[in-house]
């Protein structure tokens, strides 16, 4: 059952959870696929209203994000404090671009006439959902980016729920899951600016906010979210993180290689990232160096002080195997066995249907 | 305010044009912003706002035919704003309220212990809300369907005339406000400016309850 205080419930009685779950994405290995904001897509934001929400979202880093500049549109808290944020407009959220496929395939002009994507508003498109993908930074030969998959943070602290006045917010005493009531959502936005993370969406046809839900539905009956089950580079883990067998735990506490993205944003978030080695960099004759071409102030900006922990815990171990010895935390980042990367939650999503 | 007697069908207190509302006292409602450090408790990120507040007055006037009261509210706004055409779009809006108890404070939309009743209607929505209110964010918006609360909204310009109407008592409705001819209750005002992003407790009010007089 959720637990859902109401409208007198406190803060802290909103915020309260027994256990939490939490997403390990590994940045080493996301391709950029889409196929976790595809899963994502199809699950839950085919609705009207819902054309512009990714849920789950994956953007090129360096870059603009999604929704667009979400990382300068403030909102979390500085040293305890609300820090007021941003709304999120539909060129944002990367509109729902229309196509002209009658023109195009059942005018009798599809030789002349080319696929031409339109705005909400039936204008040329400016920006979109990937507008700069791949694109990232750096000079030749040694250019870099990488994917940051992002969904809602399912945070501790939910910037969010203290913001807003209804009490329509709330954490899952089960599982920590944060929800928005969609019976008490009123449509005032106070938690889109205050989310720094800029993960909650404004349904303009109910005219009510929502956001990523973990996957509840499929989470009770103990099937991973589907962003994570769809992953096809086994960059995902999903568990408890108390589960201390989980590789949840073993990736956040034990080996401390996992971080939450932009820990000074102040919510405590509950998705954790192994960040990426990068590339290598080309010395000015070729040669390929041991040095990595992502910046480390990028990397700092991005996972605070304690990435370069895990960035060198990363390299020790894959120098130790590399020499021909064993590793826990390199076996559990190759993910040998797929079914051991989601802990409680390895039943298969058609099973939720059976008697 | 005084709410005038008129012979008039309960369609015809919705007429804006009708003859029955010049005879009506118009009053100046004075509007403030209201104060958000008493919800700082309940959103600390709602109470950094400042620039709300954006309606500064507006005019009021009230007509009875003995089983119907309506309200009739009208005021200017910089830009209207009737439709969500972006993500970051707010509508104008306005709430006429009520107390349920005599103790019940405006300020605070009433508490828990005392209860109040707004007339709520937004400018992209043709059916108002007749909400119960429990204290601020404790709202409660029910269909105007549900007391038969009717709403009619004309835009001159950049001025809004809302005329609510509703039966003086509804069946079986502890927690919808009663009129009677005779009585006086209290009655207080907020209004949104969408133009300005206002919504939930970024709003202009009117204050406390002020005297609502239902004329014999």
């Amino acid at each position: 059952m959720t637990y859902a205080p109401g409208p007198n419930g406190t803060k802290a009685e909103l915020r309260k959870s027994k256990r939490q779950v939490c997403t390990i994405i590994d940045l080493n290995k996301c391709i950029g696929c889409q196929l976790c904001v595809v899963g994502c897509k199809n699950l839950w934001t085919k609705r009207p209203g819902t054309e512009h929400m990714r849920w789950m979202n994956v953007t090129t880093n360096p870059g603009k994000g999604y929704p667009r500049d979400y990382a300068k549109k403030g909102g979390g808290f500085r040293k305890g404090k609300p820090r007021p944020g941003e709304l999120t407009s539909m060129t944002d959220c990367g509109d729902n671009f229309q196509f002209n496929q009658k023109e195009v395939f059942f005018s009798g002009k599809g030789s002349r006439v080319h696929f031409k994507p339109t705005d909400f508003k039936g204008r040329d498109p400016s920006w979109g959902y990937n507008w700069d993908e791949d694109i990232g930074a750096g000079e030749w030969p040694n250019p870099y980016f990488f994917y940051i998959p992002r969904k809602c943070n399912h945070c501790s602290n939910p910037a969010c729920l203290a913001a807003c006045p209804r009490n329509a917010i709330y954490k899952r005493e089960e599982d920590g899951i944060v929800v928005i009531d969609q019976e008490r959502c009123d449509g005032h936005r106070h938690c889109i600016e205050a989310c720094p993370y800029s993960a909650i969406y404004f349904n303009p046809v109910s005219e009510k906010s929502e956001k990523c839900i973990m996957c509840f539905p499929r989470v009770e009956k103990g099937i991973a979210p589907a962003c994570d089950r769809m992953c096809t580079g086994r960059t995902r883990a999903f568990g408890y993180l108390d589960d201390k067998r989980g590789q949840v735990y073993k990736l956040v506490k034990k080996w401390k290689v996992a971080l939450p993205l932009h820990p000074d944003y102040g919510t405590s978030p509950n998705v954790y990232y192994v960040p990426p080695l990068g590339a290598r960099e080309f010395a000015p004759d070729g040669s390929v160096t041991d040095k990595t071409r992502v910046p480390a102030e990028e990397m700092e900006r991005l996972f605070g002080p304690k990435v370069h922990y895990s960035l060198r815990m990363q390299r020790e171990e894959r120098e130790k195997v590399r020499k021909g010895g064993k590793s826990e935390l390199i076996d559990i980042l190759i993910s040998k066995n797929w079914y051991d990367r989601f802990g409680d939650f390895t039943k298969e999503p058609l099973e939720q249907y059976e008697a | 305010m005084k709410a005038l007697k008129v012979d008039a069908t309960s369609e015809e207190l919705l007429d804006a044009g009708s003859t029955l509302w010049r005879k009506a006292e118009t009053v100046a409602i004075h509007m403030f912003p209201a104060p958000l450090g008493m919800v700082e408790e309940r959103s600390p990120f709602l109470a950094l706002n400042k620039d709300h507040g954006a309606i500064e007055t507006m005019k009021g006037s009230a007509i009875h035919n003995t089983k119907a009261l309506a309200v009739r509210i009208s005021w200017e706004v910089s830009t209207v704003k009737d439709r969500l055409d972006d993500l970051d779009d707010f509508v104008d809006a306005v709430g006429v309220m009520f107390p349920l108890d005599e103790d019940a404070l405006a300020m605070t939309m009433g508490s828990k212990d005392a209860l109040t009743n707004v007339w709520y209607w937004k400018a992209n929505h043709t059916e108002p809300y007749d909400v119960l209110s429990k204290g601020f964010g404790s709202t409660e918006r029910r269909p105007g369907s549900s007391s038969k609360l009717a709403v009619v909204a004309k835009r001159r310009g950049n001025i809004w005339d809302v005329i609510f109407t509703r039966p003086f008592q509804v069946d079986g409705g502890a927690e919808f406000a009663g009129f009677a001819p005779g009585e006086t209750t209290g009655i207080a005002f907020a209004a949104w400016a969408g133009a300005n992003n206002e919504r939930s407790g970024m709003k202009s009010i009117s204050g406390e309850f002020s005297e609502l007089v239902i004329g014999v």
